[in-house]
């Protein structure tokens, strides 16, 4: 009886523990729902405007300051505009990386669906204070089930943005 | 030091473990050496597992472990159900240690490492989860690196490594290894530092626990395989994914929230557990003194460094005269946790401790037998609050002489009782793997029984005198035991001695003089 009652009690110890260890469905949020995921790295090459100095501005500023060229960096703005079906579903300003806004633009973004088949229009803008310009388009339909991402990355050597969906057998 | 509210509760459920399992072989008495003995099951079958993984091929090195039926799929699943066994056994500590008021004062370097190493332990799992790459590992690694992605610690988001441009690289698999093969290394450290300040730990649980631990979870592992979730898919939002809920029971309630938020909480609840030894230690007046040697009377015999669970005292060189002996006992208030087992060890009752010397005890029980006067064939309890001493006397009728604890009884108290005309002494300790103050019935058995110092002098008859353990929620089998004693007692020839001079007895012991009784 002893016996029987210690085995009870291991059981009923161990059961739980191994049946929480794969309790079985978990779903992430958004898994009924699809997605559209933007990841790429862009090196965005720094402008600058340079100018020497005259003669009068260095000698009114303070010794230690009197760098002999006054340069002024390019202050654009980068955006994603996004079209679904048609439609404007999106506008995603970027913001380079670095205290000088000086490092790579690091696009790591996602925006949910209804499943199904979607056009997808994208742009991704570069706006400037003289006019902006479109430095990557994309046109393309995506077929995407429940807790299915579409991936849409930049070759940033041949200025293309690409769309990838998950592989179906 | 009273009990918490939740000692009632523990104390019930202890009682029922006890009832199937023994007080020795307890598991719950054994939760915190249950853990250690776990981790190294963790360790045996790692090196196995590894044995077969491959970081170019993790899923499918993985899948392939898992056909193997004989040596690959149980030994897997034993991995993981004695990794999860042992964070609930490191849980089940916890909870004794605080419901036992066992966090403060020099116990607060054995909370906080205990704590470390809990954190540790979650660490290390989470990096073992990773490794298998199947959904669970790809929620747990995107989470994960949500979660680190909010502190300005990298030039790049981690999240774009799991964006699904590419599979992750080998490189994130081999530090994800090294950190699940060198966290565990760290372990070993945390537990020395966890137990610097016991002087003897119990690192391993009994064998029959250990043992039957062991063989539980395997027959689990063999019985009730794990199955291998579907490999991980960057471009599908994981679902039905068979979710490990003692090392990801986090992931459902942090991914709806911010990371930010996640953060916030994070720390406010690590930092709440860190800090419970100073909330929960007591207000400065009720705080209990060290213990104090009175070096005057000092033997110099070390029984009390012997017996201090927490090497809290010392043998130093005497600054007096040095008649008595070269050295003389000290303690160091800084380790000690006024459990006052100390009192009970020392035969010239040169200690004390809660406020109280052995020669203080004597008083008091000098007082009670004035005032109690037990008969012949009454039953004195002597016991702690932490035992069922108070609630069995309480429901029997019989006497109690209360003690902080069992193990601060100095025997001369237990054979003034009985030489005082106490028909029995029976003295109730908490079971021997769970004392609070961690030996205090196995001294006072070995002092009672066994000749250890201070010990009970043969003189006195055994045939009146039991120690029973028995928790607080054990008053059934303690009223049992009480009913058996008194039937003991009064079965026994009567008493041939003449009446007591308890008084001349009393005077006699704290002169260390041979007493005379007439």
């Amino acid at each position: 009886m002893k016996r029987v009652r210690v085995f009870l009690s291991a059981a009923l110890l161990t059961l739980p523990i191994a049946g929480l260890a794969r309790a079985p469905g978990y779903s992430a949020p958004g898994a009924d729902d699809a997605a559209l995921r933007f990841s790429w790295r862009m090196t965005v090459p720094a402008t600058e405007d340079c100018r020497p100095r005259s003669q009068e501005e260095l000698e009114s500023l303070p010794v230690h300051m009197r760098s002999p060229e006054v340069c002024t960096r390019d202050e654009s703005d980068f955006m994603i505009v996004l079209a679904v079906d048609g439609s404007v579903a999106d506008t995603l300003h970027l913001v380079r990386g670095g205290f000088k806004g000086d490092r790579p633009l690091i696009v790591l973004e996602e925006r949910n669906l209804e499943p199904g088949r979607h056009s997808i229009q994208l742009q991704l803008i570069r706006a400037a204070a003289n006019g902006s310009t479109i430095l990557a388009a994309l046109d393309t339909t995506l077929l995407l089930g429940p807790g299915d991402v579409g991936l849409v990355t930049l070759d940033a050597d041949a200025g293309r943005l690409h769309a990838r969906t998950p592989y179906r057998p | 030091m009273e009990p918490r509210r939740g000692y009632r509760w523990l104390a019930r459920v202890d009682a029922l473990a006890n009832r199937i399992h023994t007080s020795r072989h307890n598991p719950l008495y054994h939760s915190g050496a249950i853990t250690v003995g776990l981790l190294g099951v963790l360790l045996v079958t790692g090196v196995y597992l590894l044995l077969f993984y491959r970081l170019g091929a993790p899923y499918t090195s993985v899948a392939r472990l898992n056909e193997q039926a004989l040596a690959g799929r149980w030994i897997r699943a034993l991995h993981r159900f004695a990794s999860d066994a042992a964070l609930v056994a490191a849980g089940v500590h916890a909870v004794r240690m605080y419901v036992q008021r066992r966090t403060w004062g020099p116990r607060a370097l054995a909370w906080v490492s205990g704590l470390v190493l809990v954190g540790v332990i979650l660490v290390t799992g989470w990096t073992g989860y990773v490794l298998v790459w199947d959904t669970h590992a790809q929620l747990l690694a995107a989470e994960g690196a949500r979660l680190l992605d909010a502190l300005p610690l990298f030039t790049e988001p981690l999240s774009r490594s799991f964006s699904g441009d590419a599979e992750p690289p080998h490189a994130f698999f081999f530090v994800n290894l090294f950190a699940h093969i060198a966290l565990p290394l760290s372990i070993a450290l945390l537990l020395w530092v966890h137990v610097a300040r016991v002087a003897r730990p119990v690192l391993l649980p009994s064998r029959p626990v250990l043992w039957g631990s062991i063989a539980a979870l395997t027959v689990a592992a063999v019985v009730w395989p794990l199955p291998m979730a579907a490999p991980a898919d960057l471009l599908r939002v994981p679902s039905d994914v068979p979710l490990d809920w003692f090392f990801g029971f986090w992931v459902p309630i942090t991914q709806r929230m911010p990371a930010g938020v996640v953060w916030f909480l994070g720390v406010a609840i690590a930092g709440a557990l860190v800090a419970v030894p100073w909330l929960t230690r007591p207000r400065t007046v009720a705080l209990p003194a060290p213990a104090v040697v009175d070096e005057r009377t000092c033997t110099g015999c070390e029984q009390c460094v012997h017996d201090c669970p927490y090497d809290a005292i010392e043998m130093v060189s005497r600054q007096d005269d040095g008649r008595r002996s070269e050295f003389v006992a000290r303690v160091k208030t800084d380790l000690c946790t006024s459990c006052g087992i100390c009192v009970g060890s020392c035969p010239p009752m040169a200690i004390s401790a809660l406020g109280f010397s052995g020669r203080d005890q004597l008083a008091d029980v000098r007082a009670f037998l004035a005032t109690e006067k037990p008969a012949e064939d009454d039953v004195v309890i002597v016991g702690c609050s932490w035992s069922a001493a108070a609630g069995e006397a309480a429901r029997s009728g019989a006497r109690l002489f209360s003690v902080p604890c069992v193990g601060s009884l100095h025997s001369s108290t237990v054979e003034t009782l009985i030489r005082g005309g106490a028909g029995g002494v029976l003295v109730v300790g908490c079971p021997e793997h769970d004392g609070r103050t961690r030996e205090g019935v196995t001294w006072a058995d070995a002092r009672l029984f066994h000749g250890r110092m201070a010990d009970l002098k043969d003189r006195v008859d055994r045939n009146r005198l039991r120690l029973v353990q028995a928790n607080i929620g054990e008053g059934v089998e303690l009223h049992a035991a009480v009913t058996a004693f008194r039937d003991q007692i009064n079965a026994l020839p009567g008493d041939d001695e003449e009446d007591v001079n308890i008084i001349a007895l009393c005077q006699a012991r704290q002169n260390d003089e041979p007493a005379e009784v007439s």
